[in-house]
């Protein structure tokens, strides 16, 4: 680990008029789970193509393994690919799918047999040698483009959306297989999805693409709670994008002043001047709101994301109820925001509230289970702690 | 790699680019000047650019075998359609076993010379024929009709030698035909007959049009039928092609009726691809 | 709805039955002793050894095989080549060239074969197998290439890519797996053709030599001549030709179109 096994140096590609990739730069270290993330069309197929060698870029340099191999052909390179439609060979068998890259490398015959049956047994289809691909059931058929892949040790295994074609429980496991393989094998995976599930559950690094542009590069951690711009904070765990107003900058807190009510929000060591507009989001499961008709719905208040904090306020929730809101965003400057219910809906195991703000801006958030004792057109406030308003990277 | 891929692309395309350039588009342009000049006293031509050609192609005789062709053609494309629309259309709607069944069953006459197959109707038609003796046999006429050497003789040997291409171009539209449209209309109140005008033929059109284009052009240029089944009486301009080659020796006036008659195939097939806004035939393959 | 009424098929069993009407009185009267064919004078065998004794239609049959097999070697290997370098480069010219190549199916034939007359005696190629084989050719590449083309669209193009990735060249990667999963086509493309070399009279009487018999020419100088229950018998046997070779295509057909069904079926099931 550690050593730089891929270096993209402003790679550009067009298409006709299209201009597909707009100069991208990536390093990627030996050993890395990498993901592309990122909406259809932003260019990440044709990113991971060029590293495969199946496009050649107009502009740039791919280094493989500190050699320039820009130019080289797809079958001169150390890097195999997994093709999200699995592309396997109809007229051939299983075996003779996945002994290809070695009967081409003139591998002896029985190392061939001996590699294509510990290939199988670490995609667990051991016993399938014979079967025809178009036997093969989807999940069936991703394992074996996955064997017939890694069989041939290359320094980088490219994934375009390997599980895209899978039902969602098969998904699952698969992913959680994927993870496991990559670990035991040591190789560099380059995954492509365009699900941000999967990108934060599987990858060391996530690169976020938009528009043939990297939007941001990190950690799963850092995607998902410090995103840097509202594509990336929308896409990752669907977030409110917000604007507000400085009024003051202070303890490494900005006191905004957004629709009809002050919020505060982190400000990570960086300084705004006052009445300087910024753009920050909030993701819908941390949107507070307070419903002054009922009390017991204020359990339900509470951060999803904080298991912890949801027990122990549970047990003695009611006492504590009318100052919770100071308590928690512990600052009294700050004034809780009218918003009127709009509509709610049931969507993906959660509660879907969209509310209107006094500026006419909407704002959604989400509970978990299907009773919550809003009625559209009821009104109530909502606020946000300050480590939950993270201040994107944008100008307006 | 652009460069290297390029380069085997190139490599594969010299045969068909090379043998299309020069044994099709050599020749088509050849025969297009060749019906600017005119025949010389023996056999070749002279190099002298003329008009002569087409305007002896104005003249009435001609004008009338051009205008023959076209009419044979038109009759027995009529019929072709008339008779291979339903049997294609109802083809499509036989079960899967049975597609298969009656796809062999039009191949097999499909595949067998075309010239065997007027040969069977030459023995059928010809005074004192299988249908002379049938009909004799049970007193229906008295004596032999003499079909042979007429022209019903040969529109039925064109139907029959085209019948497979109008058959074939209509069941492959037909099979890609969404029946769903049918059913939702008729649920939407139309009768039978009006969901078929509507919809299915709408729906089946390209192929209705592709075989009478399949059953159209060859038929102005099959002259083996005329003489087997019409024994020289027709005179289409085939014929007069190929009599102006084997025995006129005139290769000029034959290229300019080949440019004529090239002329009016194309404009048919350019006016199928304007309607169905398709550049491929149905059935074709 | 998707059903025939009786009628419907009563309709498609008369047609075909109208359509076999010829061609099972050709086979019939084969068998005839009599010289006369509409007089039948009971079975025999004699017009099939005369038909074998022939030497001309041995020699027709010879020469229409060797000029089958040159034409659909050539059209099998222009047309594949072609629709496959096409696929590759969907350029203007390229489209032009299809189109050019298409022309020698869409045109009357008769205009084929007197282009082919004027071209040959302008290059003095001497009239015999060469122009035979080159006509023919010219109006079997486009079955070639048009089945090729077509079963090329429906191919995965990330099939080459993914032989490509695992270490194949371009000359591999045709090799080991587009000509493979292209065969069917090419086979039906050269069935085809050879079905159409064998058949054709029109193109063949204008670009054959006065030395080189080909068999249809030859059927159609005899039936001008006269109804001999010859022809009777060598009908039944090109009919019985016939017969096997479409069996073998529908066989060729059925084994492609396993490996396509199989594939659909899996689509539906996941």
């Amino acid at each position: 680990m550690g050593e730089v096994i891929l270096d993209l140096q402003d790679i550009r590609k067009s298409f006709g008029k299209n201009e597909i990739l707009k100069g991208l730069n990536l390093k990627v270290e030996e050993g890395e789970f990498l993901t592309f993330l990122g909406a259809s069309g932003c260019g990440k197929t044709t990113t991971l193509r060029i590293i495969a060698g199946l496009e050649t870029p107009d502009e740039g340099q791919v280094i493989l393994n500190g050699e320039d191999v820009t130019k080289k052909e797809p079958n001169e390179r150390d890097v195999n690919t997994v093709f999200q439609n699995y592309a396997l060979f109809p007229h051939m068998s299983v075996e003779e799918n996945i002994a290809y890259g070695l009967k081409l490398r003139k591998v002896p015959k029985d190392e061939i047999r001996k590699r294509v049956r510990e290939a199988l047994a670490l995609v667990q289809l051991s016993g399938y040698e014979k079967r025809r691909t178009t036997e093969l059931s989807g999940g069936q058929k991703q394992r074996v483009a996955i064997a017939r892949a890694v069989v041939n040790n290359p320094k980088i295994l490219l994934l375009d959306e390997p599980l895209g074609a899978l039902d969602a429980k098969l998904r699952h496991q698969m992913q959680l297989e994927l993870k496991k393989l990559q670990k035991s094998l040591g190789i560099t995976f380059l995954y492509i999805t365009h699900d941000q599930e999967e990108a934060i559950n599987m990858s060391d690094r996530i690169v976020v693409m938009k528009e043939g542009q990297f939007e941001q590069i990190g950690t799963p951690d850092e995607i998902y709670n410090e995103p840097k711009t509202s594509y990336v904070a929308a896409f990752v765990g669907d977030s409110n994008i917000l604007t507000g107003t400085v009024l003051e900058c202070k303890d490494d807190k900005v006191k905004l002043a957004f629709a009809d009510g002050i919020i505060l929000a982190a400000a990570r060591g960086k300084n705004y001047p006052e009445g300087k507009k910024l753009i920050f989001s909030v993701r819908r499961e941390n949107i507070k709101l307070e419903n002054s008709k009922s009390e017991y719905s204020d359990l339900e208040n509470l951060e999803l994301g904080d298991l912890r904090s949801e027990n122990c306020e549970s047990e003695n929730s009611k006492p504590r109820n009318h100052q919770s809101e100071s308590h928690i965003l512990g600052n009294p400057e700050a004034k809780p925001v009218r918003a009127v219910v709009k509509e709610k809906s049931f969507a993906g195991g959660m509660l879907r509230i969209v509310f209107t703000l006094s500026d006419q801006t909407e704002i959604v958030a989400s509970r978990q289970g299907i009773n919550y004792d809003l009625v559209p057109g009821e009104e109530t406030t909502i606020s946000f702690k300050p480590d939950h308003a993270v201040i994107l990277e944008e100008e307006m | 790699m652009k460069k290297r891929q390029n380069r085997s692309i190139y490599l594969m395309l010299i045969p068909i680019y090379a043998f299309t350039i020069i044994f099709v588009l050599f020749p088509i342009l050849y025969m297009i000047l060749l019906s600017f000049l005119s025949k010389a006293e023996v056999w070749g031509v002279v190099k002298e650019v003329t008009l002569d050609n087409y305007k002896k192609i104005a003249e009435p005789l001609y004008v009338k075998t051009f205008l023959d062709s076209i009419r044979l053609a038109a009759i027995s494309t009529g019929f072709v359609a008339l008779l291979g629309y339903p049997f294609g259309y109802f083809m499509a709607k036989l079960s899967k076993k049975w597609k298969k069944r009656m796809m062999e069953l039009i191949m097999i006459p499909f595949w067998t010379s075309g010239l065997m197959r007027l040969y069977g109707w030459i023995i059928v038609f010809r005074s004192n024929g299988t249908l002379d003796q049938v009909l004799m046999g049970l007193h229906i006429t008295g004596s032999p009709l003499k079909l042979l050497y007429s022209y019903q003789a040969v529109v039925v040997g064109m139907i029959y030698a085209l019948m497979p291409f109008m058959v074939l171009s209509v069941y492959s539209s037909a099979e890609k035909m969404d029946w769903t449209l049918v059913e939702a209309a008729r649920d939407l109140g139309a009768t039978k007959f009006k969901a078929f005008l509507t919809i299915t033929l709408k729906q089946t059109m390209p192929g209705l049009l592709s075989g009478v284009i399949l059953t159209f052009v060859p038929s102005m240029g099959m002259f083996f039928v005329s003489d087997l089944l019409g024994g020289n009486k027709i005179v289409l301009v085939g014929s007069v092609i190929q009599e102006q080659l084997t025995k006129g020796r005139n290769l000029p006036f034959a290229a300019s009726m080949s440019v004529v008659l090239m002329l009016l195939t194309t404009m048919l097939i350019s006016l199928y691809k304007r309607v169905t806004g398709s550049g491929e035939m149905e059935g074709l393959v | 709805m998707r059903k025939n009424s009786k009628l419907a098929n009563l309709y498609l069993a008369l047609m075909i039955i109208i359509t076999y009407i010829p061609i099972v009185i050709t086979v019939v009267y084969s068998f005839n002793e009599s010289k006369i064919s509409t007089v039948w004078s009971g079975v025999s065998l004699k017009w099939y050894q005369e038909l074998f004794r022939d030497r001309d239609i041995r020699e027709a049959l010879k020469n229409s095989l060797v000029l089958a097999f040159f034409c659909c070697s050539l059209s099998a290997i222009i047309g594949t080549l072609g629709a496959v370098g096409m696929s590759k480069r969907k350029t203007k010219i390229n489209h032009m060239i299809e189109y050019l190549a298409t022309i020698p199916i869409m045109i009357p034939e008769i205009i084929l074969g007197m282009v082919f007359l004027a071209v040959f005696s302008l290059l003095s190629i001497p009239f015999g197998m060469t122009t035979l084989v080159i006509a023919h050719t010219s109006f079997c590449i486009p079955y070639v290439l048009l089945n090729v083309k077509a079963r090329l669209a429906g191919m995965d193009e990330s099939l080459e890519e993914a032989a490509r990735d695992l270490g194949a060249t371009r000359f591999r990667a045709f090799i080991d797996i587009v000509l493979p999963l292209i065969s069917p086509a090419i086979l039906s493309g050269v069935l085809l053709s050879f079905a159409m070399s064998f058949d054709d009279v029109v193109i063949s009487i204008f670009v054959t030599g006065p030395r080189v018999n080909i068999l249809p020419v030859k059927i159609y100088t005899k039936i001008k001549t006269g109804v001999t229950p010859e022809i009777n018998a060598l009908a039944t046997v090109l009919l019985a030709a016939t017969v096997c070779m479409i069996f073998l295509s529908g066989w060729i057909g059925r084994r492609a179109g396993r490996l396509e069904n199989k594939e659909e079926e899996d689509e539906k099931g996941n």
